[in-house]
C-alpha cells in the first residue's frame, strides 16, 4: 500500500513540475523573443578595407531579458559560397541575466578573394545565421536558423 | 464480452472528434488552403490530419478494449499499458508537431524563393518528465495487478 501511495503521489509531484516547467519556460521564451524591437540595432553591419579589398560583416545587438529566469543566447554566422565550402564562420554565447541586458558582438571576416569585383552585393553565395535561445538551465528552448542567398553563374 | 455505455460514449467521441472530424476537414476545406499551410507554416496539414485520424481510431479501440476487459487479468493489465504508452505518444505527437520520431521537438518553417527559415522548440524536458509519468503509471498498474493475483496489499 505504501509503494503505491508513493508512487500515486510522484505521479502528481510529476504532474505539477510538469505544468510549471512548461508555463515559466514558455513565458520567458515569449518575453525574452517580443523583446527583440526593444534589442538596439540588432542587425549585420558591413565595411570594406580599401587597402586589402576584405570585407568585415560585425553583428551587433543588445539583447535585453525581461524574464525571471535566466537566459543564454547562442549566435551563429556562417558565410558560405555557392558550392557550400565556408569561407567565413564565428558564433559566440551569452548568458543574460533575469531582468538584465547583455551586449553581444560577432564578426567576421571575407577575403576579397571571394568577392568578384570587390562588390559584395553581387557576390554569389549563401549568408546562414543560427540563433539558439536556451532557458531552465539549457533545458528548454527555442532555436532559429535562417539561411539565404543562391548560387548560378 | 460486456461493454459499459459510458465506454461506448467516449469511444464514439474519439471517434467523431479525431477521425470524422478530420476527414470532413480533408473533404470540404479547398486543398489549396492546406497547400499555403504547408508553405506558409512549415507543417503538412494533410499529413498531421491523417495521422489524427490513425489517433482517433486507435484511441476508440482502446478505450473499447480497456472497457471490455477484466482490470485484473493480463490482458487487462497489457490493455493498461498499452493505453498509457499510447498517451505517452500523443503527448509525443503534440509536442513535435505531428512528428513522434521528434521525441519533443517540434520543427516549424520551411524553404520560399532560396530563403530557408527554420524554427526549432526544444521541449524534449516535458516529453522527458512525461515519460518519468508514464513509467510511474505503469510500475502502479503492475503493483494493481500483482495486489489483486496475491489478494493481499504489497507493503
Amino acid at each position: 500500500m505504501e509503494k503505491k501511495k508513493a508512487l500515486r503521489l510522484s505521479i502528481k509531484v510529476l504532474m505539477i513540475v510538469i505544468v510549471v516547467v512548461f508555463v515559466v519556460g514558455f513565458y520567458n521564451l515569449f518575453v525574452f523573443i517580443s523583446g527583440i524591437a526593444s534589442w538596439g540595432s540588432f542587425g549585420p553591419k558591413l565595411t570594406k578595407d580599401e587597402s586589402t579589398g576584405d570585407w568585415t560583416l560585425t553583428f551587433t545587438g543588445n539583447p535585453k531579458n525581461g524574464g525571471f529566469l535566466g537566459m543564454s543566447l547562442s549566435l551563429e554566422l556562417t558565410i558560405s559560397d555557392v558550392n557550400q565550402k565556408v569561407i567565413a564562420m564565428n558564433s559566440t554565447t551569452i548568458q543574460i541575466g533575469a531582468g538584465s541586458s547583455q551586449p553581444v558582438s560577432l564578426t567576421m571576416k571575407i577575403p576579397a578573394e571571394f568577392v568578384p569585383g570587390g562588390n559584395l552585393t553581387q557576390a554569389k553565395g549563401y549568408f546562414e545565421m543560427k540563433m539558439d535561445i536556451r532557458t531552465l538551465g539549457n533545458l528548454m528552448g527555442l532555436a532559429q536558423v535562417i539561411k539565404v542567398g543562391g548560387g548560378g553563374p | 464480452m460486456k461493454i459499459r455505455i459510458k465506454t461506448m460514449v467516449v469511444a464514439a467521441l474519439a471517434l467523431i472528434f479525431l477521425t470524422a472530424l478530420p476527414l470532413a476537414l480533408e473533404t470540404y476545406v479547398p486543398s489549396e488552403f492546406f497547400r499555403a499551410f504547408t508553405v506558409m507554416g512549415g507543417v503538412d496539414l494533410m499529413a498531421l490530419l491523417n495521422k489524427v485520424v490513425i489517433i482517433g481510431v486507435a484511441m476508440a479501440v482502446l478505450v473499447i478494449l480497456r472497457g471490455s476487459t477484466e482490470k485484473a487479468s493480463r490482458a487487462g493489465l497489457g490493455v493498461s499499458i498499452a493505453y498509457k504508452v499510447f498517451w505517452f505518444l500523443v503527448v509525443l505527437f503534440i509536442l513535435g508537431l505531428g512528428n513522434i520520431e521528434n521525441l519533443g521537438l517540434a520543427v516549424l518553417g520551411g524553404t520560399s524563393g532560396g530563403a530557408t527559415n527554420t524554427v526549432i522548440f526544444d521541449f524534449r524536458l516535458i516529453a522527458f518528465l512525461v515519460a518519468a509519468i508514464v513509467a510511474l503509471m505503469i510500475a502502479h498498474a503492475l503493483i494493481d495487478y500483482r495486489e489483486s493475483k496475491t489478494s493481499r496489499p504489497l507493503t
